[in-house]
């Protein structure tokens, strides 16, 4: 057999390869008519297994963001707002956290950052929104929330401000203030 | 724009009693007595000085800004020279002549000494060049030059009413009342009446 017999032969398969994918797909057009659809090709179950396969893989990743991503609460399933992926792996230093956390734990120093919400304010004034938190009391709370980087102190004016970090652990302990009021924990 | 001749002026003084040269609701700056002074002159009318002595500058770097305040005071003991130009009138009342001894507890062998090293500090604030271009009013704000930590660059600090601009080699603070823009190495605030754009580095 010379070369030439060989390409020819090849080129005779690939024709019969053509007229039966041909056939093939005419079936299968046939078929979606009868059911209502426009184009059918039949994959093969090979390809089927693979794409089962893969969509179950996927199915199953979703189903694991969504445990990370839902936050069942007293009153009911809240679903857990931002990008998940990137919430797989969280790096946290617990001692800085600690620390405010440390700091948030004292009524008088929750509601001290209460009234910083609405703006800086002089010790005068917090004292006159605190009367219940006596003047030697109230500097040494506004030393640790300080200390903690919670609040800030103008040098010069001497008002007391409320930081960045201050806001969101203030917001964070109304949001566990309300948990903590709707759930069992005392 | 007038070009003129500075010069640094031979007669020795001090600070009577401690004085505040600087003072708005965002910043102090303070100088203790027997602080050395060599008046800094331009066609023989004082413009500046340079201070020898104990200071102390306070300056609030905060951003209020409606997510929380951003940035934090600064509180610098100030033991090196540092240059003050403008509004020079109202520190000459407290100024009376220095001996030698006031020098010494200065760390000064001499009064050639003490003017060389304010000579020094004014090149690196002028220039090599003792010309200075300007209008001539020195009188509407001030400018402090400090020496940083390491003594590579000049801290500068210009103050005129309630406008302030700060620049160190890290930090650029800049205020006019309620439009502030604090530069750090780690974050960028603009705040204008509270709204505020945070861009992190």
């Amino acid at each position: 057999m010379t070369e030439e017999d060989d390409i020819r032969e090849e080129i005779k398969n690939l024709r019969n390869e053509i007229a039966s994918l041909k056939e093939q797909l005419r079936e299968a057009q046939e078929r979606r008519k009868e059911k209502g659809y426009k184009f059918y090709i039949d994959i093969g179950d090979n390809v089927r297994e693979s794409v089962e396969e893969a969509l179950e893989s996927v199915a199953e990743s979703i189903h694991e963001e969504l445990e990370k991503s839902i936050f069942i609460g007293p009153r009911g399933v809240k679903i857990i707002k931002g990008k998940i992926g990137e919430r797989e792996e969280v790096h946290v230093d617990f001692s800085k956290t600690a620390g405010v956390m440390n700091a948030l734990s004292h009524e008088h120093r929750l509601k001290i950052l209460k009234e910083l919400m609405s703006g800086g304010k002089y010790v005068n004034e917090l004292q006159e929104k605190l009367p219940e938190i006596t003047t030697s009391t109230l500097s040494s709370h506004l030393k640790i929330l300080e200390e903690t980087g919670l609040v800030v102190q103008e040098k010069v004016r001497g008002r007391y401000l409320i930081t960045m970090p201050g806001r969101a652990a203030y917001k964070m302990a109304i949001k566990l203030a309300k948990f903590v009021e709707e759930s069992d924990l005392k | 724009m007038i070009c003129h001749n500075y010069h640094l002026d031979n007669t020795l003084r001090k600070v009577k009693e401690a004085a505040t040269l600087w003072k708005t609701e965002k910043g102090i700056l303070e100088i203790s007595e027997d602080t050395l002074a060599v008046l800094i002159k331009v066609n023989d009318r004082k413009i500046g000085c340079v201070f020898h002595g104990d200071g102390k500058l306070i300056l609030d770097m905060i951003v209020e800004t409606d997510k929380g305040a951003i940035g934090k005071p600064i509180e610098k003991e100030i033991k090196k020279p540092f240059i003050m130009i403008g509004n020079i009138e109202r520190i000459l009342p407290n100024l009376v002549t220095a001996n030698r001894q006031d020098l010494a507890d200065k760390g000064y062998m001499d009064e050639r000494e003490l003017i060389e090293r304010s000579g020094d500090l004014c090149r690196r604030f002028f220039g090599e060049s003792t010309r200075v271009y300007g209008c001539g009013k020195f009188e509407q704000g001030f400018v402090f030059a400090f020496l940083s930590d390491n003594d590579s660059d000049l801290d500068m600090l210009i103050a005129k009413n309630l406008k302030i601009v700060y620049k160190t080699r890290e930090i650029t603070f800049i205020s006019n009342e309620n439009k502030i823009v604090l530069k750090t190495p780690w974050k960028t605030v603009l705040s204008n009446n509270g709204r505020s754009i945070v861009l992190n580095e």
